[in-house]
Protein backbone atom coordinates (compact mmCIF):
# COMPACT_ATOMS: atom_id res chain seq x y z
CA UNK A 1 0.00 0.00 0.00
CA UNK A 2 2.66 2.43 1.12
CA UNK A 3 4.81 1.45 -1.86
CA UNK A 4 1.94 2.01 -4.25
CA UNK A 5 1.30 5.44 -2.83
CA UNK A 6 4.99 6.30 -3.11
CA UNK A 7 5.06 5.09 -6.70
CA UNK A 8 2.08 7.20 -7.65
CA UNK A 9 3.70 10.18 -5.93
CA UNK A 10 6.91 9.60 -7.84
CA UNK A 11 5.16 9.20 -11.12
CA UNK A 12 3.34 12.51 -10.65
CA UNK A 13 6.53 14.24 -9.64
CA UNK A 14 8.44 12.85 -12.56
CA UNK A 15 5.63 13.69 -14.92
CA UNK A 16 5.61 17.20 -13.48
CA UNK A 17 9.36 17.50 -13.85
CA UNK A 18 9.35 16.08 -17.33
CA UNK A 19 6.67 18.59 -18.26
CA UNK A 20 8.77 21.38 -16.88
CA UNK A 21 11.89 20.22 -18.69
CA UNK A 22 10.01 19.98 -21.98
CA UNK A 23 8.59 23.37 -21.34
CA UNK A 24 12.04 24.61 -20.31
CA UNK A 25 13.12 24.08 -23.87
CA UNK A 26 10.26 26.22 -25.16
CA UNK A 27 10.98 29.84 -25.86
CA UNK A 28 8.26 31.19 -23.51
CA UNK A 29 9.93 32.74 -20.39
CA UNK A 30 7.02 31.95 -18.12
CA UNK A 31 7.77 28.24 -18.49
CA UNK A 32 11.31 28.38 -17.11
CA UNK A 33 11.96 27.13 -13.56
CA UNK A 34 14.21 28.96 -11.21
CA UNK A 35 17.18 27.22 -9.63
CA UNK A 36 15.29 27.39 -6.31
CA UNK A 37 12.23 25.66 -7.70
CA UNK A 38 14.41 23.07 -9.35
CA UNK A 39 16.26 22.35 -6.09
CA UNK A 40 12.99 22.02 -4.16
CA UNK A 41 11.60 19.56 -6.65
CA UNK A 42 14.85 17.66 -6.64
CA UNK A 43 14.77 17.41 -2.82
CA UNK A 44 11.21 16.08 -2.93
CA UNK A 45 12.22 13.55 -5.52
CA UNK A 46 15.22 12.37 -3.48
CA UNK A 47 13.06 12.03 -0.34
CA UNK A 48 10.54 9.88 -2.21
CA UNK A 49 13.29 7.74 -3.66
CA UNK A 50 14.72 7.17 -0.19
CA UNK A 51 11.28 6.25 1.17
CA UNK A 52 10.77 3.75 -1.61
CA UNK A 53 14.14 2.21 -0.95
CA UNK A 54 13.42 1.92 2.76
CA UNK A 55 10.06 0.34 2.01
CA UNK A 56 11.61 -2.21 -0.26
CA UNK A 57 14.20 -3.07 2.38
CA UNK A 58 11.46 -3.45 4.97
CA UNK A 59 9.45 -6.01 3.03
CA UNK A 60 11.71 -9.05 3.46
CA UNK A 61 12.79 -7.84 6.90
CA UNK A 62 9.21 -7.87 8.24
CA UNK A 63 8.51 -11.21 6.68
CA UNK A 64 11.29 -12.62 8.84
CA UNK A 65 9.90 -10.90 11.91
CA UNK A 66 12.18 -7.84 12.01
CA UNK A 67 11.32 -4.22 11.53
CA UNK A 68 8.14 -4.42 13.66
CA UNK A 69 9.27 -1.47 15.72
CA UNK A 70 8.81 0.85 12.71
CA UNK A 71 5.04 0.42 12.85
CA UNK A 72 2.77 -1.64 10.62
CA UNK A 73 4.18 -2.77 7.32
CA UNK A 74 2.38 -3.96 4.21
CA UNK A 75 2.53 -7.52 5.53
CA UNK A 76 0.83 -6.55 8.79
CA UNK A 77 -1.81 -4.73 6.84
CA UNK A 78 -2.30 -7.71 4.58
CA UNK A 79 -2.64 -10.01 7.59
CA UNK A 80 -5.18 -7.68 9.18
CA UNK A 81 -7.14 -7.57 5.94
CA UNK A 82 -7.25 -11.37 5.77
CA UNK A 83 -8.35 -11.54 9.40
CA UNK A 84 -11.07 -8.99 8.74
CA UNK A 85 -12.26 -11.04 5.78
CA UNK A 86 -12.44 -14.16 7.96
CA UNK A 87 -14.38 -12.34 10.70
CA UNK A 88 -16.77 -10.95 8.13
CA UNK A 89 -17.34 -14.44 6.74
CA UNK A 90 -18.00 -15.85 10.24
CA UNK A 91 -20.41 -13.06 11.03
CA UNK A 92 -22.19 -13.65 7.77
CA UNK A 93 -22.48 -17.36 8.53
CA UNK A 94 -23.96 -16.78 11.97
CA UNK A 95 -26.36 -14.08 10.90
CA UNK A 96 -29.76 -14.87 12.36
CA UNK A 97 -31.68 -14.81 9.11
CA UNK A 98 -35.25 -15.89 9.43
CA UNK A 99 -34.81 -19.27 11.07
CA UNK A 100 -32.81 -19.96 14.23
CA UNK A 101 -31.41 -23.34 15.04
CA UNK A 102 -29.31 -24.67 17.90
CA UNK A 103 -28.26 -27.93 19.48
CA UNK A 104 -28.04 -28.30 23.26
CA UNK A 105 -28.80 -31.30 25.48
CA UNK A 106 -26.83 -33.42 27.89
CA UNK A 107 -24.71 -36.53 28.33
CA UNK A 108 -23.77 -38.72 31.25
CA UNK A 109 -21.80 -41.72 32.43
CA UNK A 110 -23.17 -43.67 35.36
CA UNK A 111 -21.69 -46.34 37.57
CA UNK A 112 -23.94 -48.62 39.62
CA UNK A 113 -22.73 -51.13 42.16
CA UNK A 114 -25.68 -52.85 43.86
CA UNK A 115 -25.58 -55.82 46.20
CA UNK A 116 -26.12 -59.21 44.53
CA UNK A 117 -25.74 -57.65 41.09
CA UNK A 118 -22.82 -57.12 38.74
CA UNK A 119 -21.56 -53.56 38.88
CA UNK A 120 -21.66 -51.72 35.62
CA UNK A 121 -21.01 -48.47 33.79
CA UNK A 122 -23.60 -47.04 31.43
CA UNK A 123 -23.51 -43.94 29.27
CA UNK A 124 -25.98 -41.82 27.34
CA UNK A 125 -25.78 -38.95 24.95
CA UNK A 126 -28.96 -36.91 24.64
CA UNK A 127 -28.83 -34.07 22.13
CA UNK A 128 -31.69 -31.58 22.07
CA UNK A 129 -32.48 -29.79 18.82
CA UNK A 130 -34.19 -26.43 19.01
CA UNK A 131 -35.46 -24.71 15.91
CA UNK A 132 -37.28 -21.40 16.01
CA UNK A 133 -38.59 -20.66 12.51
CA UNK A 134 -40.48 -17.57 13.73
CA UNK A 135 -40.88 -15.63 16.98
CA UNK A 136 -43.98 -17.66 17.78
CA UNK A 137 -43.06 -21.08 16.49
CA UNK A 138 -40.65 -23.48 18.22
CA UNK A 139 -39.72 -27.02 17.32
CA UNK A 140 -37.88 -29.09 19.95
CA UNK A 141 -36.69 -32.66 19.73
CA UNK A 142 -34.58 -34.69 22.15
CA UNK A 143 -33.00 -37.94 21.06
CA UNK A 144 -31.49 -40.39 23.49
CA UNK A 145 -28.52 -42.48 22.36
CA UNK A 146 -27.62 -45.34 24.67
CA UNK A 147 -25.96 -48.74 24.55
CA UNK A 148 -27.62 -52.07 25.19
CA UNK A 149 -25.97 -55.12 26.77
CA UNK A 150 -24.88 -56.44 23.37
CA UNK A 151 -22.99 -53.30 22.44
CA UNK A 152 -25.63 -52.12 20.01
CA UNK A 153 -26.59 -48.44 20.01
CA UNK A 154 -30.12 -47.81 21.20
CA UNK A 155 -31.87 -44.73 19.89
CA UNK A 156 -35.03 -43.33 21.42
CA UNK A 157 -37.01 -40.29 20.47
CA UNK A 158 -37.52 -38.78 23.92
CA UNK A 159 -39.67 -35.98 22.58
CA UNK A 160 -40.34 -34.12 19.34
CA UNK A 161 -42.93 -31.37 19.35
CA UNK A 162 -43.84 -28.07 17.78
CA UNK A 163 -45.43 -25.25 19.76
CA UNK A 164 -47.02 -21.99 18.75
CA UNK A 165 -47.41 -18.92 20.96
CA UNK A 166 -51.00 -17.69 20.60
CA UNK A 167 -50.73 -14.80 23.04
CA UNK A 168 -49.01 -13.74 26.27
CA UNK A 169 -50.81 -16.43 28.27
CA UNK A 170 -51.41 -19.31 25.84
CA UNK A 171 -49.17 -21.62 23.82
CA UNK A 172 -50.46 -24.54 21.77
CA UNK A 173 -48.37 -27.57 20.88
CA UNK A 174 -48.45 -30.97 19.22
CA UNK A 175 -46.20 -34.00 18.97
CA UNK A 176 -44.51 -36.27 21.45
CA UNK A 177 -43.92 -34.18 24.55
CA UNK A 178 -42.73 -34.60 28.13
CA UNK A 179 -45.97 -35.00 30.05
CA UNK A 180 -46.83 -31.99 32.19
CA UNK A 181 -47.71 -34.27 35.08
CA UNK A 182 -45.92 -33.60 38.35
CA UNK A 183 -42.37 -32.33 38.34
CA UNK A 184 -39.88 -34.96 37.37
CA UNK A 185 -40.55 -35.70 33.69
CA UNK A 186 -40.83 -32.15 32.50
CA UNK A 187 -38.52 -30.33 34.84
CA UNK A 188 -36.01 -32.58 36.51
CA UNK A 189 -35.22 -35.55 34.28
CA UNK A 190 -32.10 -34.19 32.47
CA UNK A 191 -29.03 -35.64 34.16
CA UNK A 192 -27.51 -32.19 34.77
CA UNK A 193 -30.68 -31.13 36.64
CA UNK A 194 -31.64 -34.28 38.57
CA UNK A 195 -29.90 -34.28 41.97
CA UNK A 196 -29.54 -38.08 41.91
CA UNK A 197 -28.11 -40.54 39.39
CA UNK A 198 -31.47 -42.35 39.10
CA UNK A 199 -35.21 -41.63 38.86
CA UNK A 200 -37.75 -41.64 41.67
CA UNK A 201 -39.62 -44.95 41.93
CA UNK A 202 -42.94 -43.50 40.73
CA UNK A 203 -41.35 -42.81 37.31
CA UNK A 204 -39.83 -45.18 34.81
CA UNK A 205 -40.94 -48.51 33.41
CA UNK A 206 -42.40 -49.84 36.66
CA UNK A 207 -43.67 -46.44 37.77
CA UNK A 208 -47.17 -45.04 37.83
CA UNK A 209 -46.81 -41.47 36.51
CA UNK A 210 -46.76 -40.66 32.80
CA UNK A 211 -43.41 -39.52 31.38
CA UNK A 212 -44.10 -38.67 27.75
CA UNK A 213 -47.35 -38.34 25.80
CA UNK A 214 -48.25 -38.23 22.15
CA UNK A 215 -50.93 -35.69 21.31
CA UNK A 216 -51.73 -32.00 21.62
CA UNK A 217 -51.54 -29.50 24.45
CA UNK A 218 -52.34 -25.96 25.57
CA UNK A 219 -50.34 -24.24 28.31
CA UNK A 220 -49.30 -20.93 29.78
CA UNK A 221 -48.91 -18.76 32.83
CA UNK A 222 -51.22 -16.12 34.32
CA UNK A 223 -50.16 -13.59 36.95
CA UNK A 224 -52.79 -12.85 39.60
CA UNK A 225 -51.76 -9.91 41.74
CA UNK A 226 -48.31 -10.65 42.98
CA UNK A 227 -48.84 -14.41 42.64
CA UNK A 228 -48.71 -16.62 39.60
CA UNK A 229 -50.73 -19.51 38.20
CA UNK A 230 -49.61 -21.83 35.46
CA UNK A 231 -51.53 -24.50 33.61
CA UNK A 232 -51.12 -27.23 31.04
CA UNK A 233 -53.84 -29.39 29.55
CA UNK A 234 -53.37 -32.14 26.99
CA UNK A 235 -55.15 -34.74 24.92
CA UNK A 236 -53.09 -37.80 24.12
CA UNK A 237 -53.08 -41.46 23.11
CA UNK A 238 -52.94 -42.13 26.84
CA UNK A 239 -51.69 -45.14 28.70
CA UNK A 240 -52.16 -48.77 27.72
CA UNK A 241 -53.06 -51.51 30.17
CA UNK A 242 -50.91 -54.58 30.21
CA UNK A 243 -53.44 -57.41 30.08
CA UNK A 244 -50.80 -59.98 30.89
CA UNK A 245 -51.33 -61.91 27.66
CA UNK A 246 -47.74 -61.40 26.50
CA UNK A 247 -46.08 -60.49 29.80
CA UNK A 248 -47.93 -62.28 32.63
CA UNK A 249 -45.69 -60.66 35.26
CA UNK A 250 -46.84 -57.23 34.25
CA UNK A 251 -50.61 -57.85 34.20
CA UNK A 252 -52.38 -54.74 35.46
CA UNK A 253 -49.50 -52.32 34.86
CA UNK A 254 -49.97 -49.17 32.82
CA UNK A 255 -47.50 -48.36 30.07
CA UNK A 256 -47.13 -44.88 28.71
CA UNK A 257 -45.25 -45.71 25.51
CA UNK A 258 -48.57 -45.90 23.67
CA UNK A 259 -47.43 -44.52 20.35
CA UNK A 260 -50.06 -45.96 18.05
CA UNK A 261 -53.11 -45.94 20.23
CA UNK A 262 -54.44 -49.28 21.40
CA UNK A 263 -57.98 -47.93 21.47
CA UNK A 264 -60.13 -45.19 20.03
CA UNK A 265 -60.31 -43.22 23.23
CA UNK A 266 -57.95 -40.42 23.97
CA UNK A 267 -56.69 -39.52 27.42
CA UNK A 268 -57.08 -36.10 28.88
CA UNK A 269 -54.69 -34.72 31.45
CA UNK A 270 -53.11 -31.63 32.84
CA UNK A 271 -51.49 -29.79 35.67
CA UNK A 272 -52.24 -26.56 37.53
CA UNK A 273 -49.48 -24.85 39.45
CA UNK A 274 -49.72 -22.00 41.94
CA UNK A 275 -46.76 -19.86 42.98
CA UNK A 276 -47.52 -17.52 45.88
CA UNK A 277 -43.91 -16.33 45.52
CA UNK A 278 -41.41 -17.39 42.85
CA UNK A 279 -39.58 -19.64 45.31
CA UNK A 280 -42.61 -21.80 46.16
CA UNK A 281 -44.93 -23.81 43.93
CA UNK A 282 -47.84 -26.16 44.62
CA UNK A 283 -49.13 -28.35 41.81
CA UNK A 284 -52.01 -30.69 41.08
CA UNK A 285 -51.91 -33.06 38.11
CA UNK A 286 -54.30 -35.59 36.62
CA UNK A 287 -54.57 -37.98 33.70
CA UNK A 288 -57.75 -39.82 32.80
CA UNK A 289 -58.64 -42.16 29.94
CA UNK A 290 -59.59 -45.60 28.70
CA UNK A 291 -56.62 -47.93 28.84
CA UNK A 292 -57.84 -51.33 27.60
CA UNK A 293 -56.79 -52.46 24.12
CA UNK A 294 -59.76 -52.49 21.66
CA UNK A 295 -61.51 -55.85 21.65
CA UNK A 296 -59.54 -57.16 24.61
CA UNK A 297 -61.12 -59.67 27.02
CA UNK A 298 -60.55 -57.34 29.98
CA UNK A 299 -63.48 -55.20 28.76
CA UNK A 300 -63.76 -51.43 29.21
CA UNK A 301 -61.20 -50.20 31.71
CA UNK A 302 -60.60 -46.57 32.70
CA UNK A 303 -57.59 -45.30 34.60
CA UNK A 304 -57.43 -42.14 36.65
CA UNK A 305 -54.03 -40.97 37.80
CA UNK A 306 -53.59 -37.92 39.94
CA UNK A 307 -50.74 -36.26 41.75
CA UNK A 308 -49.65 -33.49 44.06
CA UNK A 309 -46.32 -31.72 44.01
CA UNK A 310 -44.45 -29.09 45.93
CA UNK A 311 -41.30 -27.09 45.18
CA UNK A 312 -39.27 -24.76 47.34
CA UNK A 313 -36.02 -23.31 46.03
CA UNK A 314 -34.36 -20.44 47.84
CA UNK A 315 -31.03 -19.17 49.01
CA UNK A 316 -31.42 -18.85 52.78
CA UNK A 317 -29.14 -16.24 54.30
CA UNK A 318 -28.87 -17.50 57.84
CA UNK A 319 -28.10 -21.02 56.63
CA UNK A 320 -25.61 -19.65 54.12
CA UNK A 321 -26.83 -21.71 51.22
CA UNK A 322 -29.36 -22.71 48.61
CA UNK A 323 -32.16 -25.08 49.53
CA UNK A 324 -33.93 -27.13 46.89
CA UNK A 325 -36.87 -29.10 48.28
CA UNK A 326 -39.21 -31.23 46.13
CA UNK A 327 -42.08 -33.47 46.94
CA UNK A 328 -44.33 -35.48 44.63
CA UNK A 329 -47.14 -37.88 45.32
CA UNK A 330 -48.95 -39.87 42.62
CA UNK A 331 -51.80 -42.35 42.72
CA UNK A 332 -53.15 -44.50 39.92
CA UNK A 333 -56.64 -46.01 40.11
CA UNK A 334 -57.58 -48.54 37.44
CA UNK A 335 -61.13 -49.94 37.08
CA UNK A 336 -61.73 -53.44 38.35
CA UNK A 337 -61.29 -56.19 35.81
CA UNK A 338 -60.26 -59.81 35.64
CA UNK A 339 -56.90 -60.58 34.05
CA UNK A 340 -56.30 -63.94 32.53
CA UNK A 341 -52.58 -64.47 32.18
CA UNK A 342 -51.91 -68.03 31.10
CA UNK A 343 -55.51 -69.10 31.61
CA UNK A 344 -55.63 -68.45 35.37
CA UNK A 345 -58.22 -65.81 36.26
CA UNK A 346 -56.65 -63.10 38.35
CA UNK A 347 -58.44 -60.35 40.17
CA UNK A 348 -56.99 -57.59 42.34
CA UNK A 349 -57.81 -54.00 43.26
CA UNK A 350 -55.55 -52.26 40.79
CA UNK A 351 -54.59 -49.15 42.76
CA UNK A 352 -51.02 -48.00 43.15
CA UNK A 353 -49.44 -45.02 44.81
CA UNK A 354 -46.05 -43.63 45.59
CA UNK A 355 -44.13 -40.53 46.46
CA UNK A 356 -40.73 -39.03 46.81
CA UNK A 357 -39.46 -36.19 48.95
CA UNK A 358 -36.01 -34.81 48.40
CA UNK A 359 -33.88 -32.04 49.77
CA UNK A 360 -30.66 -30.56 48.47
CA UNK A 361 -28.50 -28.04 50.26
CA UNK A 362 -25.61 -26.22 48.68
CA UNK A 363 -23.55 -23.87 50.88
CA UNK A 364 -23.41 -21.20 48.21
CA UNK A 365 -22.69 -18.48 50.75
CA UNK A 366 -20.19 -20.36 52.85
CA UNK A 367 -17.07 -18.45 53.90
CA UNK A 368 -15.03 -21.37 52.62
CA UNK A 369 -15.06 -20.90 48.87
CA UNK A 370 -14.19 -24.53 48.16
CA UNK A 371 -17.36 -25.71 49.91
CA UNK A 372 -19.67 -23.68 47.68
CA UNK A 373 -19.43 -26.19 44.86
CA UNK A 374 -20.58 -29.10 47.01
CA UNK A 375 -24.20 -30.10 47.37
CA UNK A 376 -25.60 -32.47 49.97
CA UNK A 377 -28.70 -34.39 48.94
CA UNK A 378 -31.19 -36.74 50.54
CA UNK A 379 -34.29 -38.50 49.20
CA UNK A 380 -36.95 -40.84 50.46
CA UNK A 381 -39.32 -42.59 48.10
CA UNK A 382 -41.75 -45.47 48.02
CA UNK A 383 -44.05 -47.26 45.62
CA UNK A 384 -47.03 -49.31 46.79
CA UNK A 385 -48.22 -52.01 44.41
CA UNK A 386 -51.60 -53.79 44.55
CA UNK A 387 -51.80 -56.87 46.75
CA UNK A 388 -52.63 -59.90 44.65
CA UNK A 389 -51.03 -58.54 41.46
CA UNK A 390 -48.24 -60.61 39.82
CA UNK A 391 -45.84 -57.90 41.02
CA UNK A 392 -47.14 -56.87 44.39
CA UNK A 393 -44.07 -56.20 46.53
CA UNK A 394 -43.98 -52.64 47.85
CA UNK A 395 -40.75 -50.71 47.43
CA UNK A 396 -39.18 -48.26 49.82
CA UNK A 397 -35.86 -46.48 49.34
CA UNK A 398 -33.53 -44.10 51.14
CA UNK A 399 -30.85 -42.21 49.21
CA UNK A 400 -28.14 -39.83 50.40
CA UNK A 401 -25.45 -38.25 48.34
CA UNK A 402 -22.85 -35.60 47.70
CA UNK A 403 -22.65 -33.74 44.42
CA UNK A 404 -19.78 -31.63 43.21
CA UNK A 405 -20.56 -28.91 40.67
CA UNK A 406 -17.76 -28.21 38.22
CA UNK A 407 -19.89 -25.64 36.39
CA UNK A 408 -23.58 -24.68 36.54
CA UNK A 409 -24.38 -27.63 34.28
CA UNK A 410 -21.55 -30.08 34.96
CA UNK A 411 -21.80 -32.28 38.02
CA UNK A 412 -20.27 -35.29 39.69
CA UNK A 413 -22.78 -37.21 41.84
CA UNK A 414 -22.05 -39.85 44.46
CA UNK A 415 -25.07 -41.55 45.99
CA UNK A 416 -25.61 -44.31 48.48
CA UNK A 417 -29.00 -46.06 48.48
CA UNK A 418 -30.84 -48.63 50.49
CA UNK A 419 -33.78 -50.30 48.75
CA UNK A 420 -36.27 -52.33 50.73
CA UNK A 421 -38.52 -54.58 48.70
CA UNK A 422 -41.24 -56.39 50.66
CA UNK A 423 -40.32 -60.01 51.26
CA UNK A 424 -36.77 -59.63 49.95
CA UNK A 425 -33.47 -58.81 51.64
CA UNK A 426 -32.51 -55.13 51.58
CA UNK A 427 -30.26 -53.99 48.77
CA UNK A 428 -27.49 -51.45 49.32
CA UNK A 429 -26.17 -49.69 46.27
CA UNK A 430 -23.52 -47.17 45.41
CA UNK A 431 -24.10 -44.99 42.37
CA UNK A 432 -21.89 -42.39 40.75
CA UNK A 433 -22.55 -40.18 37.79
CA UNK A 434 -20.74 -37.61 35.73
CA UNK A 435 -23.30 -35.45 33.92
CA UNK A 436 -22.88 -32.51 31.64
CA UNK A 437 -25.49 -30.21 30.12
CA UNK A 438 -24.27 -28.39 27.05
CA UNK B 1 -28.90 3.25 30.26
CA UNK B 2 -27.23 0.29 31.96
CA UNK B 3 -23.84 -1.09 31.22
CA UNK B 4 -23.68 -4.83 30.70
CA UNK B 5 -21.59 -5.23 33.79
CA UNK B 6 -23.96 -3.21 35.98
CA UNK B 7 -26.97 -5.18 34.74
CA UNK B 8 -25.29 -8.41 35.53
CA UNK B 9 -24.21 -7.17 38.94
CA UNK B 10 -27.75 -6.09 39.64
CA UNK B 11 -29.06 -9.54 38.87
CA UNK B 12 -26.40 -11.27 40.86
CA UNK B 13 -27.26 -8.98 43.75
CA UNK B 14 -30.89 -9.86 43.16
CA UNK B 15 -30.05 -13.50 43.47
CA UNK B 16 -28.46 -12.78 46.84
CA UNK B 17 -24.87 -12.05 46.16
CA UNK B 18 -21.81 -14.16 45.89
CA UNK B 19 -23.67 -17.37 46.56
CA UNK B 20 -25.39 -17.26 43.25
CA UNK B 21 -22.23 -15.98 41.70
CA UNK B 22 -20.80 -19.30 42.77
CA UNK B 23 -23.76 -21.05 41.18
CA UNK B 24 -23.18 -19.29 37.95
CA UNK B 25 -19.51 -19.97 38.14
CA UNK B 26 -18.66 -16.28 38.19
CA UNK B 27 -17.18 -15.97 41.66
CA UNK B 28 -15.98 -12.50 42.40
CA UNK B 29 -18.59 -10.67 40.31
CA UNK B 30 -21.18 -10.51 43.07
CA UNK B 31 -20.02 -7.91 45.56
CA UNK B 32 -23.18 -7.60 47.60
CA UNK B 33 -24.64 -10.06 50.02
CA UNK B 34 -27.97 -8.23 50.29
CA UNK B 35 -30.70 -10.79 50.83
CA UNK B 36 -32.95 -11.38 47.90
CA UNK B 37 -36.06 -10.02 49.57
CA UNK B 38 -34.50 -6.59 50.02
CA UNK B 39 -33.63 -6.35 46.38
CA UNK B 40 -36.83 -7.62 44.87
CA UNK B 41 -40.27 -7.69 46.46
CA UNK B 42 -42.40 -10.74 45.86
CA UNK B 43 -43.46 -10.06 42.33
CA UNK B 44 -43.31 -11.84 39.04
CA UNK B 45 -44.23 -9.07 36.66
CA UNK B 46 -42.45 -5.79 36.09
CA UNK B 47 -45.38 -3.81 37.53
CA UNK B 48 -43.70 -0.52 38.24
CA UNK B 49 -40.35 -1.11 36.63
CA UNK B 50 -38.55 1.79 35.08
CA UNK B 51 -36.70 -0.50 32.75
CA UNK B 52 -37.62 -3.84 31.31
CA UNK B 53 -34.03 -5.04 31.67
CA UNK B 54 -34.13 -4.23 35.36
CA UNK B 55 -37.31 -6.28 35.77
CA UNK B 56 -35.78 -8.97 33.58
CA UNK B 57 -32.78 -9.19 35.89
CA UNK B 58 -35.05 -9.74 38.89
CA UNK B 59 -37.24 -12.30 37.15
CA UNK B 60 -34.12 -14.09 35.93
CA UNK B 61 -32.56 -14.22 39.38
CA UNK B 62 -35.68 -15.55 41.10
CA UNK B 63 -37.40 -17.68 38.47
CA UNK B 64 -34.66 -19.28 36.46
CA UNK B 65 -33.26 -21.07 39.53
CA UNK B 66 -36.56 -22.87 40.17
CA UNK B 67 -35.63 -25.91 38.14
CA UNK B 68 -31.89 -25.79 37.54
CA UNK B 69 -28.72 -23.82 38.21
CA UNK B 70 -28.54 -20.47 36.53
CA UNK B 71 -26.21 -20.06 33.58
CA UNK B 72 -24.50 -16.70 33.23
CA UNK B 73 -25.69 -14.34 30.51
CA UNK B 74 -22.25 -14.72 28.92
CA UNK B 75 -22.85 -18.45 28.39
CA UNK B 76 -24.76 -17.82 25.17
CA UNK B 77 -24.93 -15.32 22.32
CA UNK B 78 -27.91 -13.02 21.76
CA UNK B 79 -29.22 -15.29 19.05
CA UNK B 80 -28.90 -18.40 21.24
CA UNK B 81 -30.64 -16.68 24.15
CA UNK B 82 -33.48 -15.84 21.77
CA UNK B 83 -34.04 -19.54 21.06
CA UNK B 84 -33.43 -20.70 24.66
CA UNK B 85 -35.82 -18.15 26.14
CA UNK B 86 -38.52 -19.26 23.72
CA UNK B 87 -37.87 -22.83 24.89
CA UNK B 88 -37.99 -21.79 28.56
CA UNK B 89 -41.11 -19.71 28.07
CA UNK B 90 -42.93 -22.85 27.00
CA UNK B 91 -41.30 -25.13 29.58
CA UNK B 92 -41.65 -22.80 32.55
CA UNK B 93 -45.03 -21.33 31.54
CA UNK B 94 -43.73 -17.77 31.51
CA UNK B 95 -45.98 -14.95 30.34
CA UNK B 96 -45.09 -12.93 27.24
CA UNK B 97 -44.00 -10.04 29.43
CA UNK B 98 -41.71 -12.15 31.62
CA UNK B 99 -40.23 -13.76 28.53
CA UNK B 100 -39.43 -10.43 26.93
CA UNK B 101 -38.03 -8.89 30.11
CA UNK B 102 -35.64 -11.78 30.81
CA UNK B 103 -34.57 -11.96 27.17
CA UNK B 104 -33.81 -8.23 27.08
CA UNK B 105 -31.77 -8.54 30.25
CA UNK B 106 -29.80 -11.56 29.05
CA UNK B 107 -29.06 -9.98 25.69
CA UNK B 108 -27.96 -6.73 27.33
CA UNK B 109 -25.81 -8.42 29.96
CA UNK B 110 -24.01 -11.09 27.94
C1 LIG C 1 -40.06 -25.20 35.06
C2 LIG C 1 -38.67 -25.50 35.14
C3 LIG C 1 -37.71 -24.54 34.48
C4 LIG C 1 -37.60 -23.20 34.69
C5 LIG C 1 -38.41 -22.33 35.62
C6 LIG C 1 -36.52 -22.76 33.83
N1 LIG C 1 -35.97 -23.82 33.16
FE1 LIG C 1 -34.39 -23.75 31.90
N2 LIG C 1 -34.58 -25.73 31.55
C7 LIG C 1 -35.51 -26.57 32.15
C8 LIG C 1 -35.31 -27.92 31.66
C9 LIG C 1 -36.11 -29.15 32.08
C10 LIG C 1 -34.25 -27.86 30.75
C11 LIG C 1 -33.65 -29.03 29.96
C12 LIG C 1 -34.42 -29.26 28.70
C13 LIG C 1 -34.25 -30.67 28.21
O1 LIG C 1 -33.13 -31.18 28.15
O2 LIG C 1 -35.28 -31.26 27.85
C14 LIG C 1 -33.80 -26.48 30.70
C15 LIG C 1 -32.76 -26.03 29.92
C16 LIG C 1 -32.24 -24.77 29.96
C17 LIG C 1 -31.06 -24.33 29.26
C18 LIG C 1 -30.22 -25.19 28.33
C19 LIG C 1 -30.63 -24.93 26.90
C20 LIG C 1 -32.01 -25.41 26.56
O3 LIG C 1 -32.82 -24.57 26.08
O4 LIG C 1 -32.33 -26.59 26.78
C21 LIG C 1 -30.87 -23.01 29.57
C22 LIG C 1 -29.75 -22.11 29.10
C23 LIG C 1 -31.96 -22.61 30.44
N3 LIG C 1 -32.76 -23.70 30.68
C24 LIG C 1 -32.14 -21.33 30.93
C25 LIG C 1 -33.25 -20.95 31.69
C26 LIG C 1 -33.58 -19.58 32.01
C27 LIG C 1 -32.80 -18.36 31.55
C28 LIG C 1 -34.69 -19.61 32.77
C29 LIG C 1 -35.47 -18.45 33.35
C30 LIG C 1 -36.27 -17.72 32.45
C31 LIG C 1 -35.07 -21.00 32.94
N4 LIG C 1 -34.18 -21.78 32.25
C32 LIG C 1 -36.14 -21.44 33.71
C33 LIG C 1 -36.46 -26.21 33.08
C34 LIG C 1 -36.67 -24.93 33.52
Amino acid sequence: MKTTRACIGCACLLAGMAGNIVRAQAPDDRDYVTQEQYDALRRDFETLKAEMRADRQNEPATASGQGEADGPTWLDLERTRLRMDAIEATLEESRAGLSNFMVTGFAFTRFVNAERMDSTFTAKFVPLFLWQPTDRLLFQAEIEFGLDGQGETEVELEYAEASYIINDYLTLGAGKFLTPFGLFAERLHPAWINKFPDMPLIYGHDGIAPFTSLGIYARGGVPVGSTMFNYAIYLSNGASLNTGEDEPDEAGMLHFENFSDINNNKSVGGRVGFLPIPEVEFGFSFNWGKVNPSGSEVGDVDAFIWGLDFTYVQEVDFLAGLFDVRFEFARSEVDDTVFDPMGAALFFKNNRDGLYGQIAYRPTKSGIEFLRDFEFVGRYDYLNLPAGAPEEADHERWSVGVNYWLSPSTVLKFTYERLEVEGEPDTDAFLAMFAIGF
Amino acid sequence: MFTRKSLFMMAVAGAAGCGTAALTGCSGDGQTTAPLTQVAPAAFAPRDSAALENAGARIWARNCIRCHNIRTPASFSDRQWGIIMHHMRVRANLTGEQHEAVLRFLQAAN
